[in-house]
């Protein structure tokens, strides 16, 4: 391999891994002054600290749900919009798509704030409906940015066959379409829940008062900088583990698949 | 009384948004129960267009389909009493061989208990000649075993009938000719009403009871396959199925013709007197002493017989003969024609020569083209 | 002549579309109607008078609003040329197999799977006066105090701002290249390279279009990420002399005088960021269609 590329790959690691790293030794660090290159006293109970104080379980419990249930809602309205533009050809398409997806193209603060007056007309404001619907317009758009391309290379043809053969149109969908789009829901789902995972101002916005996810506490602590960094720290890494988590579990299951050829 | 078919197509018409002519005009069909019928014709005269017209998947502008009685247009596809294979096998790549079978009939709660499923299923794969094969995935199969796969899915289910479209077109050769021997044993055993689609003339005359061949959206003929190597009904018709010579020559009305080859009787002929076409199959040629002096033109030499070209005043005849002696361009030879070898048919004009859009359009064309590809 | 039959297939027709479209109907419902009313109110005064552009006006006006809108068109500008040029460095080194590359491909995707608030952590604890970086420096002994490391986020570079987002970006850029690098063929470049043509040209003439459309969508997730976004810039950028357009929104939307202006900014950033983004989406899908022909 040439010499440049070399270079690039090995400052590719150096750049992302040594954020990392120090994000991780300041979780685990006692105290870490400067200008010593490791802390000098580690200690592990910044975690249990955390949890103690902040009672952080429930707060994961939470983050957890909601972004589960985001992902759920997300990818089934998602499908068949997706499935639609992904197999049929039409003037217009492209347009349809390009406004399907605007709500993650515009500034998402802008759109929350007017939603404010839409949940109190609905009288849904402050309910975990509010909270659910405020965070799915924004994902929807991921799911079906990963799934057209996918529906691109599905043969809609199969779905005749089933037809032809007696098979009910919810069978098919449920027996050979979802499996046979296996890997882009697998990959779509995966950034929902990374991008639910994250989202703050839905959350402090229009969640049931006092329902917090660990996203809403995070960014707080970051403004206000009234944590000390080793607890920032470790809530940032607890923050993000179950992205890391879901990402693992997605490449097993695609690596899988592609072992099977399958979805393919 | 009256005979009333198993499979009954009444005036079938379809015409596309913005065609010029009809996709299919006019199109009537009898079936009986427990025969193959194969539509025959070349790409794009509609016939697996009628094909999607009875499985529903398009529908139709005129005209009814009746299955055992029963008239099913308007009703679902998949509530239909038909099933189908396509040319492309379409398995359900997330199952095994055994599961894409069975899955149909299952989902459809056709099984009583889990026995019985393993039962039938397994009936249907040792029929196409799969056994061993129960749980390989879909997706490691090779294409002649993908297809037998597809047509035990659709056989399991014993439809009413059976629409089996060009099935075998994707095949390689050798293949096909194996394949197209299995699917009629297999269909016969079952005793399975089917219609079957191909281009291909060898093919439908291997499978077919019947055949129907289609050209520009009407049936040209529909016989029994050798009725199309005997009385073949008109000059495309002949085309199609390799009747190489068309002579002009006399019909007086009553089954005798004169032509330059000679007075021939066509005893079954129904055709009005007049100018007409007298067609010859290149086989039904022999040489005789007695027989009609042409001059040899050109010769291929192939073995188990040999193909001359062959002139007589301004008329090229076409043979195919078994060869008493290798003649050579120029020479003189006497030939006959075998039994009642002949037919007639009412004159057509010649079919224009298709030219493609891009080539028409000629500079033009491929300045596009090449745009395109940047 | 039309049957009952064609006639109910084309209703059925009709049915299968709209219930296909229907969720995306909700959620588009959901975006649409908050982004009219918010247009609705932009156009009126406090007690809800039609008050025409003077919202608008007295929005664009104030100095702090235009030394924001430019504040945030620079930086937009410099991290997304620095993002494409790095993205498509990195994927052409990384493009070919070598030992390693799989992992290599696994890293870039665990950063992508870092949420920018987690990003904002890490830079703070590495780009500070007293972060690791600065620390490493001063080990290293070319730096003799913490006072003297550069001032990365309380600074009216848009430092903080542009590495965070870079890094972000970079690796989700990247992989979507190399997705497309991957599944072209090699055949076009081999060619030119038998009739002479160099790497460089090979490169600009032959590589550089078909990534095109990967380029254009996956730049717009990193434009409106920067151009609108709201989260990052406020915890990495500068937060009292120089704003971001969203943040300087958030802070004028709870003061009452300002209130109206708040919504025909709002308008305006909106309308900024979507045509934007939306003629580069567009550009890229129909470069998709126009190949897939």
């Amino acid at each position: 391999m040439e010499v440049w590329k070399k270079i690039v790959v090995a400052l590719t690691f150096a750049v992302i891994l040594y954020p990392l790293l120090i994000l991780l030794m300041w979780s685990v660090s006692e105290q870490w002054m400067y200008p010593n290159l490791l802390p000098t006293e580690l200690d592990f109970s910044n975690y249990a600290t955390l949890f103690n104080t902040y009672n952080l379980g429930k707060v994961i419990m939470n983050s957890i749900i909601i972004s589960a249930v985001v992902v759920l809602v997300s990818m089934i309205m998602g499908l068949l919009p997706s499935k639609f533009l992904g197999t049929r050809k039409f003037r217009g398409k492209v347009a349809a798509q390009v406004v399907m997806m605007m709500p993650i193209m515009a500034p998402g603060i802008v759109i929350l704030f007017g939603l404010i007056n839409v949940f109190v007309e609905l009288g849904i404001n402050r309910t975990y409906l509010s909270l659910v619907i405020a965070e799915v317009i924004f994902f929807i758009p991921y799911a079906i940015m990963v799934l057209v391309p996918v529906f691109k290379n599905y043969d809609v043809g199969i779905e005749n066959q089933a037809a032809t053969l007696g098979v009910g149109k919810l069978s098919t969908l449920m027996n050979i379409t979802l499996p046979s789009v296996r890997t882009g829901l697998v990959v779509s789902a995966m950034y929902v829940f990374m991008a639910s995972w994250a989202t703050y101002l839905a959350v402090s916005m229009y969640a049931p008062v006092g329902f917090d996810t660990v996203a809403s506490l995070l960014y707080p602590a970051i403004s206000n900088g009234q944590y000390p960094n080793d607890l920032l720290a470790s809530l940032t890494v607890l923050f993000f583990v179950p992205s890391l988590i879901f990402l693992f579990i997605s490449t097993w299951i695609m690596g899988t698949d592609k072992v099977n050829n399958r979805g393919v | 009384m009256f005979d009333i078919s198993f499979l009954s197509i009444n005036g079938i018409k379809k015409r596309y948004k913005g065609a010029k002519t009809a996709c299919l005009d006019g199109i009537d069909l009898e079936l009986e129960k427990g025969e193959i019928l194969v539509l025959l014709g070349p790409s794009g005269c509609g016939k697996t267009t009628l094909l999607k017209i009875i499985a529903g998947l398009e529908s139709q502008d005129e005209g009814e389909v009746i299955v055992d009685g029963e008239c099913i247009d308007g009703i679902a596809t998949e509530k239909r009493p038909i099933s189908m294979v396509f040319q492309k096998p379409y398995l359900f790549k997330n199952m095994t061989v055994f599961q894409n079978i069975s899955f149909a009939p299952r989902i459809n709660g056709r099984f009583k208990t889990k026995e019985e499923m393993n039962e039938e299923t397994q009936k249907y794969i040792d029929l196409v000649k799969l056994t061993g094969f129960e749980d390989r995935s879909a997706t490691q199969l090779s294409g002649g075993q993908e297809q037998r796969v597809s047509l035990a899915r659709a056989l399991i289910l014993k439809p009413k009938l059976l629409l089996l479209d060009e099935p075998l077109s994707a095949l390689d050769a050798n293949l096909r000719v194996e394949m197209r021997l299995a699917v009629r044993d297999i269909c016969k055993q079952l005793g399975q009403t089917v219609i079957f689609v191909t281009h291909d003339q060898e093919e439908a005359v291997a499978i077919g009871d019947k055949v129907a061949l289609i050209s520009e959206g009407k049936i040209v003929q529909c016989s029994q396959p050798n009725m199309f190597f005997k009385r073949p009904a008109t000059k495309t018709v002949a085309r199609f199925f390799g009747w190489k010579n068309f002579i002009e020559c006399d019909y007086d009305g009553n089954g005798n013709v004169d032509s330059i080859l000679g007075k021939f009787n066509v005893p079954d002929c129904d055709l009005e007197a007049g100018r007409k076409i007298m067609v010859v199959r290149p086989e039904s040629f022999c040489e005789a002493d007695d027989g009609i002096e042409c001059t040899v033109e050109q010769i291929s030499y192939l073995g188990m017989k040999v193909d001359y070209t062959l002139k007589i005043g301004d008329q090229q005849i076409f043979a195919s003969m078994d060869p008493r002696e290798l003649k050579r361009p120029g020479d003189i030879i006497k030939i006959s024609i075998k039994g009642d070898a002949v037919w007639v048919v009412d004159d057509e004009p010649d079919p224009e020569p298709v030219i493609p859009d891009d080539v028409k359009k000629g500079i033009k064309g491929l300045l596009s083209k090449m745009k395109k590809k940047e | 002549m039309k049957t009952k039959i064609s006639e109910s297939a084309d209703v059925r027709k009709i049915a299968v579309i709209l219930s296909a479209l229907v969720p995306s109907l909700i959620a588009l419902f959901f975006f649409f109607w908050p982004l009219i009313e918010s247009i609705k109110e932009s156009f009126r005064n406090f007690y809800g008078d039609f008050v025409g552009w003077e919202n608008y006006i007295e929005a664009i006006n104030n100095p702090a609003f235009i030394q924001a809108f430019q504040y945030t068109l620079r930086i937009t500008l410099i991290v997304l040329a620095v993002t494409i040029v790095s993205s498509i460095i990195l994927a052409m080194a990384l493009r070919r197999t070598f030992i390693g590359k799989k992992i290599t491909l696994f890293l870039l995707q665990v950063d992508v799977a870092v949420p920018s608030i987690a990003c904002a952590t890490m830079m703070i604890l590495v780009l500070s006066k007293t972060g690791a970086l600065s620390r490493l420096l001063n080990n290293i002994g070319l730096l003799d105090n913490y006072k003297d490391f550069p001032n990365i986020f309380y600074n009216s570079n848009g430092l903080g701002v542009i590495i965070s987002v870079v890094w972000l970006f970079v690796p989700y850029i990247t992989l979507s290249l190399i997705s497309v690098l991957h599944s072209i063929s090699n055949e076009e470049e081999d060619q030119a390279a038998t009739l002479g043509v160099g790497k460089i040209k090979r490169f600009i003439f032959i590589t550089l279009p078909s990534l095109k459309s990967s380029i254009a969508y996956t730049s717009i997730m990193c434009f409106a990420c920067t151009f609108a976004s709201f989260e990052l810039p406020s915890l990495v950028g500068d937060q009292h002399s120089m704003v971001t357009l969203a943040y300087y929104y958030y802070n004028i939307l709870g003061s009452a005088p300002r209130h109206m202006e708040s919504y025909s900014i709002s308008i305006i950033v909106t309308v900024i960021t979507l045509a934007v983004s939306s003629l580069l989406m567009y550009y890229s899908l129909s470069t998709d269609e126009k190949r897939r022909e």
